[in-house]
């Protein structure tokens, strides 16, 4: 069998299968945080849920082939932001009712997606901060791999001159 | 034995052999994957025990993330364990 080109992809299946299935494990992270306050799950895992689509993609393609559509700099200020929101929904407890998360929104009926007051908001900002963390902690570290794939390469290059 | 008790004895059965599983293999990708059928045996066990939240959470982060992470970091060193 011919050698691939490109020694950080995974074969064509794993490729594939990565390709087809990003978007459904998306959608089911995002379902889990959503429905954090009705059925098991929550902010968290459904963060490590949406971070797994982008492991995928790496452990697949490789940090040269995700680059261009995922940037850890976004998802950076993406995690600042999820903190902000959380600690926002705390202070506007306190401005409200003098007490720190305290509710201030709509209850609604227990069970229904609408309801519980701000605590889907906490669980949307937790996944925000969970997602895009774990996500920045494996690119950050595929980084550091493709770094030290170039200076082998480079040194390889270097003894054949 | 009711039906609870058997088939939580069968899972933890498997979250060991997965255990000692990964102990024992020389080829760190199988070892991998051994840790990851281990997560998955104590998923099933959370989630046999009522616990579905934590058993999401062992799921997620043990049968997926780490084994990526591990997939990733073995692509980078040699995958046989030396003696």
């Amino acid at each position: 069998m011919k050698m691939s080109e490109k020694p950080y992809e995974l074969s064509v299946i794993v490729r594939t299968v990565a390709r087809l299935l990003f978007g459904l494990i998306l959608i089911f992270g995002f379902y889990v945080i959503v429905h954090g306050h009705i059925t098991p799950g929550g902010g968290f895992q459904g963060g490590v849920v949406t971070a797994l689509a982008v492991i995928m993609l790496l452990a697949a393609y490789g940090y040269e082939g995700v680059v261009t559509e995922v940037r850890e700099k976004i998802l950076e200020r993406f995690e600042s932001l999820g903190a902000i929101m959380f600690w926002t929904l705390g202070l506007v407890g306190v401005i409200a009712t003098a007490t720190y998360f305290a509710d201030v929104l709509y209850k609604g009926t227990p069970g229904e997606l609408i309801s519980a007051g701000t605590i889907p908001l906490m669980n949307i900002a937790v996944g925000m901060k969970v997602a895009s963390g774990v996500a920045v902690l494996v690119i950050i570290m595929s980084i550091g791999m493709y770094y030290s794939r170039k200076y082998q390469k480079a040194e390889k290059e270097g003894a054949e001159e | 034995m009711d039906l609870y008790s058997i088939s939580l004895t069968l899972v933890l059965v498997v979250t060991f052999v997965g255990a000692i599983a990964a102990v024992y293999f020389r080829d760190l990708l199988n070892a991998v994957v051994a840790l990851a059928v281990m997560s998955g045996g104590l998923a099933l066990a959370f989630f046999l025990m009522e616990a579905p939240d934590v058993a999401i959470a062992e799921a997620a982060l043990g049968a997926g993330a780490i084994t990526a992470i591990f997939i990733l970091a073995i692509g980078e060193t040699e995958r046989e364990e030396k003696e």
